[in-house]
């Protein structure tokens, strides 16, 4: 055996695994991408709605400021969509080439489905991250503006 | 000087028996896997927050002003632990799982791992499942309710 070879052993409890797994990977792509689609809908509908509004206000200069932020904000949402299309598209990816793989016995798939999970997870990761981080700004924020508003008496 | 001595097809045999034989857990896999173990450890401890932060937060301001009950905080607790802990389970047996089995070139190990990535997935599909279809049922009562409201008019 090669030196760079481990001496692991592909069951077929392991093979029974992954395949198990990539069903669920798959149902959960696909699930990723009806809701992506569905957000795409109502950020559109919300485009509509501040336009809408603008419209209704009267006011000229708020209304084009309106106009002006419902672009920035659409562009804002679209853009945090773009990674949560690529960590679906990866899981897909993932599903699929799992399954060839071990009903063929293709090993080049085999190492392009594990490069797919990981290529999923780290996506999942920076993203999970950068909303951790977001939330704790928040709630530092939302403390400190609440012990400015209401100080601890006794 | 290079051999030409030697029948076209040599080394091919070779070749196509490793390839054909069985898939391998190549260094290339391994790496992708332990990777992806660290992120899905990353996951697992984020899904235990939803669990511990509402009983604590109500816990902690119970405590502050005797008015309030944690009671709530403790539900929303347990509501999530039934949804999120063994999930996070699962995801921290593949991490450590698959950590031992490349330590160790462990076939068991190996195969704890993937079990424990298999059993992640199918208990947050099937929750997934039940709470979407939830959600299902809740929109056709409001429907309806709708419906037969507008009917009664």
């Amino acid at each position: 055996m090669d030196n760079n070879q481990s001496s692991l052993q592909i069951t077929a409890a392991a093979k029974f695994y992954w395949k198990a797994s990539a069903s669920w990977a798959k149902f959960f792509a696909i699930l990723g991408f009806v809701f992506l689609g569905i957000y795409l809908l109502s950020i559109f509908s919300i485009g509509e709605s501040f336009r809408t509004l603008a419209m209704l206000s009267g006011e000229p200069s708020m209304a084009n400021l309106m106009e002006q932020s419902t672009g920035i904000m659409v562009g804002i949402f679209v853009l945090m969509m773009v990674p949560s299309f690529f960590m679906y598209l990866f899981h897909w990816r993932f599903a699929n080439q799992v399954r060839e793989a071990v009903d063929n016995t293709d090993q080049a798939q085999f190492t392009n489905a594990w490069r797919n999970f990981r290529n999923h997870y780290r996506v999942f990761g920076i993203m999970a991250i950068i909303g951790v981080a977001f939330w704790l700004v928040f709630i530092i924020a939302a403390a400190a503006a609440a012990s400015s508003a209401f100080p601890i008496s006794d | 000087m290079e051999d030409f001595n030697q029948p076209l097809d040599a080394g091919l045999r070779k070749q196509l028996t490793e390839e054909d034989n069985e898939l391998r857990i190549t260094p290339e896999i391994q790496s992708y896997w332990s990777e992806s173990g660290k992120w899905a450890l990353l996951q697992s401890i984020l899904m235990l927050i939803p669990i511990v932060a509402p009983a604590l937060i109500l816990l902690g301001i119970s405590e502050a002003s005797n008015t309030i009950t944690p009671a709530p905080g403790i539900i929303a607790s347990l509501f999530y632990a039934a949804i999120l802990l063994m999930p996070s389970i699962y995801l921290m047996r593949f991490w450590s799982y698959g950590k031992r089995a490349i330590a160790t070139d462990s076939t068991e190990d190996m195969e704890a791992s993937f079990r424990a990535l298999r059993g992640y997935y199918q208990y947050f599909g099937i929750v997934t499942i039940i709470i979407l279809s939830l959600f299902a049922i809740m929109f056709l009562m409001v429907g309806g309710t709708l419906l037969s409201g507008s009917k009664g008019f």
